[in-house]
């Protein structure tokens, strides 16, 4: 079976953020869908935006939620596959650059 | 660049605007609308049927636009004339004032403070000495998106809010009025300095909501801070109510916030104390960055 290879998770650039106090508020621009961020999915907000990369992430939530890598990273995956669902993020798949395969949020 | 005018041909529309939206009062604002070379022309456009005109001016205006002001009768014409503080330019401050004194009751001082150490009592001189109307109308300068215009920054607000209200005082001992324009927020002043005002007889509308300006290209605009953000066509059916309500839907996401990172929690806000302050300021704050984030496609399964 071959390697599907990484997928990409996208942020497009109608997206904006702000950080308030006890929340994190999401704008898709174009749409006027928002969206709230708090807890530990703020938190991988964050450090998207500041572009570190997955491994990073998930060493961060393990000691954020005091969990092992292995739950860190599943976290991190339902929390970006949510973020899909929702229309925040886009995927394509192949690393690096926009595919074909996009969702536009 | 050359400077762009209103075709006076196009000021119909406008009216048509307002008629349709049952207002009676034109504002005319600019940049300086007085440096309009047909000013004198729009003035009795504006006026035709009775309504009333509102002048937004720097009071550096053309003695002939001047002139056409001053014989207006008072009931129909108010111009505000923006002042600036006589320690910043000498000149342009006897140039104002001596407007104000032509135009008499038809004139209503503005002062915008866009620095914390402003001081802004020479007004109440300025209003005894020129027989203007007794009210002054304070404003906080608000950023445009770009934020290249002189602002206050919100982080400023606290500090000026103890002048302003030494200022509404020293007003209310000789019946002069602190009228407040757009975007002052509950949290600038303490209990005791709302008191204050209150006794003072200032009321402040602690909101930022679409005061609908139409630009040069027939697009309504939220407010002119906003102007490069949103916009609307101004079409021959749409009134003001309108435009109001899709201005609120379209701005609705980011009032979910304020110039301040506490503003969704607020307190204040939750009761309907306030609305979070100047959205423009507001808008300045949201980021855009875009990234992408590479997880292995194999393990995506196992969840
Ligand atoms: S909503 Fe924001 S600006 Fe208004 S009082 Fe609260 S913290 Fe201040």
């Amino acid at each position: 079976m071959s390697d599907p290879g990484p997928i990409v998770y996208h942020c497009a650039p109608t997206v904006c953020w702000v950080k308030d106090s006890e929340q994190t508020i999401l704008v898709e621009e174009r749409s006027g869908q928002s969206w709230s961020l708090c807890g530990p999915e703020a938190v991988v907000w964050d450090l998207l935006v500041l572009k570190y990369p997955a491994d990073r992430i998930v060493e961060f939530l393990a000691a954020l939620l005091d969990e092992p890598h292995e739950r860190a990273q599943q976290e991190l995956r339902s929390i970006l596959q949510r973020w899909e669902e929702i229309g925040l993020l886009a995927t394509g798949k192949g690393s690096h650059g926009q595919s074909g395969n996009q969702r536009r949020v | 660049m050359a400077s762009r005018f209103l075709e006076t041909e196009r000021l119909a529309e406008r009216l048509d605007f307002l008629a349709r939206s049952g207002l009676r009062e034109v504002r005319l604002l600019g940049g300086e609308p007085t440096l309009h070379p047909a000013f004198e022309e729009l003035v009795e456009q504006a006026r035709s049927g009775g309504r009333e005109i509102t002048v937004f001016s720097n009071g550096l205006m053309p003695a002939r636009a001047l002139d056409c002001l001053a014989d207006l009768p008072v009931w129909q014409c108010t111009v505000v004339v923006n002042v600036n503080q006589p320690d910043e330019s000498e000149q342009d401050y006897y140039r104002q004032r001596e407007t104000i004194r032509r135009l008499g009751e038809r004139a209503m001082p503005g002062f915008t403070i866009y620095r914390p150490d402003f001081e802004a009592e020479f007004l109440l001189d300025l209003i005894a000495a020129t027989g203007c109307s007794p009210v002054i109308r304070l404003g906080l300068a608000h950023p445009c998106l770009s934020g290249a215009n002189r602002f206050l920054h919100p982080n400023q607000y606290r500090a000026v809010a103890l002048k302003i209200v030494r200022l509404a005082r020293a007003a209310a001992q000789t019946d002069i009025r602190l009228d407040f324009d757009c975007g002052f927020v509950r949290c600038m002043f303490s209990d005791t300095e709302l008191e204050r005002l209150r006794q003072a007889q200032a009321h402040i509308a602690w909101e930022c909501s679409p005061i609908l300006d139409v630009d040069l290209d027939g697009k309504v605009i939220h407010c002119y801070p906003l102007a490069q953000f949103m916009s609307l066509p101004l079409t021959p059916s749409a009134t003001t109510a309108q435009m109001r309500s899709e201005f609120e839907a379209r701005t609705r996401p980011y009032r979910q916030t304020g110039i301040f990172p506490q503003c969704s929690a607020c307190p204040f806000r939750a009761a309907g104390q306030c609305s979070g302050g100047c959205l423009a300021a507001t808008v300045r704050r949201f980021r855009r960055t875009p990234f992408q984030i590479e997880m292995p496609a194999s393990e995506r399964g196992a969840l």
